[in-house]
């Protein structure tokens, strides 16, 4: 049977360290002689080897220069590619990223483009010379809207005396949407019809309510004009009692309640919101919105 | 302001290498941060002690690092591959200096009388500087598998790396290059002291 060493000649160098001649045992030593050739070799090479680990911790080193660093960065700097070519590199890293820290280049140029343009974004809408501008109209409009006289005067359209209170009691925007389709029609006119002034102002209020507060400026502006128009009518009408109102007063009051063609505008809205929930209506398609809007125009 | 070197400083040396490739300097900087002082001193010791030369050679192993990083070879470990590229550069050193090196050697070589202090305590400084002598007189390989075990402290099992050859053939250099050390530097030996209380000179 083939006898295995226990030891190599290479593990010596264990055998130096750890123990001294005398401190080996039988089979330490036997291996030992076989490569040295007695006691006083051992010792010398062990006082050797000693002596090199005591003299190397006492070794004094020496360092490398500043400039030895700088030059080998210069040497990699002028080894490296471009920069752009560098950052489009990180750019494509970013979807071949295998560690996070690849992330840190890209993620930094693109958060610190989306804090410029967050910033200049938020100086723009808050600081710019616009925004107070905004802010000053946005005043004046409070105060206007403060200075609207509560209920405009009523005006009354009495109806002639052969007409029944069925007919008679419509709201005004019915009223109009009649008078206009018999006019588009060529029907005879609407004979009496009633439109009070409360009719009126709700429609106005309703109407206001949808607008923005820029269009509820104009809205307000048009609905003092309106009040006087209506004034002008109710004084008309005192003056004449009951009379018979034809299309072409009709039209005409309209006219005067739509000066701007604002209050068209949201009318027919209005009307489109209410009356067609199921289809969307065109000016070309529906003579009695065109009707309105020519008369209102 | 380098916010990144901490994390620099945690990654593994074959990581840095990757990044190293990809163009990152800041990973060239930590290698040659991590390996420099380490570098020059082998350089040192191999190189007859000579400083400038130490240093020349440090500065030409990183700009080859620098020119050529895709040389490294990412199934190595980095610090084995880096000893074994220093190690080529000290072979070349020595055959393009080899004629002035003998000459030199004979000078340093020459006998000294060694005074052992107090009888017991050698002069270390005078130690120092034979052994160096002497490992200057070695085969290279012999020479450079001494210094990285001794003075570099590698582990057989880097150098056998840094060699490219078994652990064996590590150990067995290394056997017989204390063997041949002990023979020439007998006299640094207590025990060889003779009745003087004086060292045997060579």
């Amino acid at each position: 049977m083939e006898r295995h060493e226990r030891y190599d000649p290479e593990d010596i160098e264990h055998l130096l360290s750890e123990r001294s001649f005398d401190e080996l045992l039988p089979e330490e030593r036997a291996f030992v002689l076989r490569h040295v050739s007695g006691r006083e070799e051992y010792e010398t090479m062990r006082s050797l080897l000693r002596h090199v680990r005591k003299g190397e911790p006492e070794r004094m080193e020496i360092t490398a220069d500043e400039r030895v660093r700088g030059a080998v960065l210069e040497a990699f700097r002028a080894q490296q590619q471009p920069q752009w070519r560098i950052w489009l590199n990180s750019v494509a890293a970013l979807f071949q990223v295998r560690e996070a820290y690849g992330f840190w280049r890209p993620a930094m140029a693109f958060g610190g483009l989306a804090v410029l343009v967050g910033l200049g974004v938020w100086f723009a809408t808050t600081m710019g010379p616009g925004a107070h501008d905004q802010v000053a109209e946005v005043k004046q409009v409070t105060k206007e809207v403060e200075r609207v006289p509560a209920t405009p005067k009523a005006a009354e359209v009495e109806v002639s005396p052969g007409l029944s209170d069925q007919q008679a009691t419509p709201a005004s925007e019915d009223l109009r949407e009649e008078g206009n389709a018999r006019l588009s029609t060529g029907a005879p006119a609407v004979e009496p019809a009633m439109v009070t002034d409360n009719v009126i102002s709700e429609m106005y209020e309703s109407e206001v309510a949808d607008l923005d507060l820029d269009e509820h400026k104009v809205v307000v502006r048009e609905k003092d004009e309106v009040a006087a128009a209506e004034d002008m009518v109710s004084e008309q009408l005192q003056e004449e009692s009951i009379r018979t109102v034809s299309m072409e007063e009709l039209s005409r009051n309209q006219s005067a309640v739509n000066i701007s063609g604002v209050a068209v505008k949201e009318i027919s809205k209005a009307k489109r919101r209410t009356t067609l929930p199921n289809g969307i209506r065109t000016v070309d398609a529906d003579p009695e919105v065109w009707a309105f809007l020519t008369n209102g125009w | 302001m380098r916010p990144f070197s901490k994390e620099f400083d945690r990654m593994s040396d074959e990581r840095l290498m990757e990044l190293v490739v990809r163009g990152e300097e800041r990973a060239f900087a930590a290698l040659y941060d991590r390996y420099h002082h380490r570098i020059l001193n082998y350089f040192h010791r191999m190189l007859w002690q000579d400083r400038e030369l130490a240093r020349d050679h440090l500065q030409d192993l990183f700009t080859k690092l620098a020119q050529r990083p895709a040389s490294y070879d990412p199934s190595r470990p980095f610090q084995t591959w880096l000893f074994s590229v220093a190690n080529n550069m000290c072979k070349n050193a020595y055959r393009h200096e080899e004629v002035v090196r003998v000459a030199a050697l004979e000078m340093r070589a020459a006998p000294d009388r060694v005074e052992a202090q107090n009888g017991v305590e050698v002069d270390r400084e005078l130690f120092r500087d034979r052994l160096d002598a002497e490992l200057d007189r070695l085969d290279p390989d012999h020479k450079a598998t001494f210094v990285m075990r001794f003075h570099e402290e590698l582990a057989i099992k880097e150098i056998a790396a840094a060699f490219g050859c078994s652990e064996g053939t590590v150990k067995s250099r290394i056997f017989y290059t204390l063997k041949k050390l002990a023979e020439r530097l007998k006299e640094f030996d207590p025990n060889a002291l003779n009745d003087h209380g004086t060292a045997r000179t060579i």
